[in-house]
């Protein structure tokens, strides 16, 4: 869960007025604009020390904790 | 007192400007003139109930804002469309548009690039009244922001649309109310007119520049992952180098702009800075 909880860190710290914790679907629900997500790559990346690329800055990589995950998985960040 | 309230952008600003409005009890129509992959706005407008409207076609957007005919207060916000002058002579229109600078101070696009690049103190938001100059309408409401010696463009773009949304939730009531007197910008205050091809000093770290000056280059080029501009790079030693990052921390040693090359790294102190340029 250590993964689990670092995301949703970083995205209380990007949208601290969001409650992310109640949505399934963070895009649908208007809770990330395009700059959120700009935000929480760079995040995402300085915690990591990846890189992650523009192909991948799709709205269905940033859905929801599991989509993010699962995004993080592919530039070999694991629970 | 208008009868109905359009807005027009896209993001997190048309977001909270149709949450003020609803806060006042009007229900405004929803336009977004170009699809975006994350759009709060849409979200919002759905989540509200309220009509929105996906128009990327210029005549499209053209036709709907020449079919008002009741007195409507437009809310350009964040918007690219450009009104065409049909569209400003219908007298039903009372347009707002908000801007991310301290108006007549960089007028035109990425004006929190130019703040930073031009080493402004304070940059700021203005609301302002639409008219056939870009930029260049009466002045409604405008609000300072304090440019930080690390903010990046895209740091402070964001502060501008929170403040800019703000300051929309104070001047709404008067607007509805129609009584909202703009101040006109006089000629001697026209500010120069930045377009989107426009990059700071063509995209050229400058070593001679002072490292704050340098920074500030750096970071008024930083969008994230934002390609707004091509990468920034630099002349040494007869080869062009493309900057791949950069960082910049304070140094409270007393340095006079001293700067070394290491591998791929420029490293420059001064001024109470310590700058790190990654070469590519």
């Amino acid at each position: 869960m250590t993964n689990m909880k670092s995301i949703a860190e970083i995205l209380s710290e990007v949208r601290p007025e969001s409650d992310f914790s109640s949505s399934s679907d963070f895009i649908a629900d208007g809770l990330l604009d395009s700059f959120d997500v700009v935000t929480l790559v760079a995040a995402l990346d300085k915690a990591h020390g990846i890189s992650i690329g523009g192909v991948d800055i799709v709205p269905e990589n940033f859905v929801n904790l599991n989509a993010i995950e699962v995004l993080l998985a592919k530039y070999g960040v694991r629970q | 007192m208008v009868e109905q309230i359009v807005i027009v952008g896209t993001g997190r600003l048309p977001s909270a400007c149709l949450e003020h409005c609803l806060a006042h009890s009007r229900k405004p129509v929803c336009i977004e003139p170009e699809h975006q992959a994350f759009s709060p706005f849409k979200a919002a407008s759905r989540r509200s109930n309220v009509e929105y409207h996906l128009l990327t076609e210029k005549d499209a957007l053209k036709h709907f804002f020449l079919e008002l005919a009741v007195p409507t207060l437009v809310v350009s916000a964040y918007n690219g469309y450009l009104f065409p002058g049909s569209v400003l002579e219908n007298p039903h229109l009372s347009i707002v548009n908000f801007h991310n600078s301290l108006l007549p101070r960089h007028r035109g696009r990425n004006a929190p690039t130019w703040a930073i690049f031009e080493l402004d103190q304070e940059t700021g938001i203005t609301w302002h009244r639409i008219t056939k100059k870009i930029d260049s309408g009466e002045v409604i409401a405008q609000q300072p922001i304090l440019i930080g010696d690390q903010v990046t463009a895209l740091e402070l773009t964001l502060q501008t649309l929170d403040v800019g949304a703000g300051v929309f939730g104070r001047i709404i009531p008067m607007l509805i109310r129609g009584e909202c007197s703009g101040t006109r910008l006089t000629l001697q205050e026209d500010g120069v007119l930045h377009r989107a091809k426009d990059v700071p000093n063509d995209g050229v770290l400058d070593l001679g520049w002072s490292v704050r000056k340098m920074s500030a280059f750096l970071r008024s080029m930083d969008y994230g992952k934002f390609k707004v501009f091509p990468d920034p790079h630099v002349f040494l030693e007869g080869t062009t180098y493309s900057i791949g990052g950069y960082q910049v921390t304070p140094d409270s040693r007393l340095i006079d702009n001293k700067l070394t090359i290491r591998d791929k790294s420029l490293i420059a102190h001064g001024e109470g800075l310590a700058l790190e340029v990654m070469l590519r």
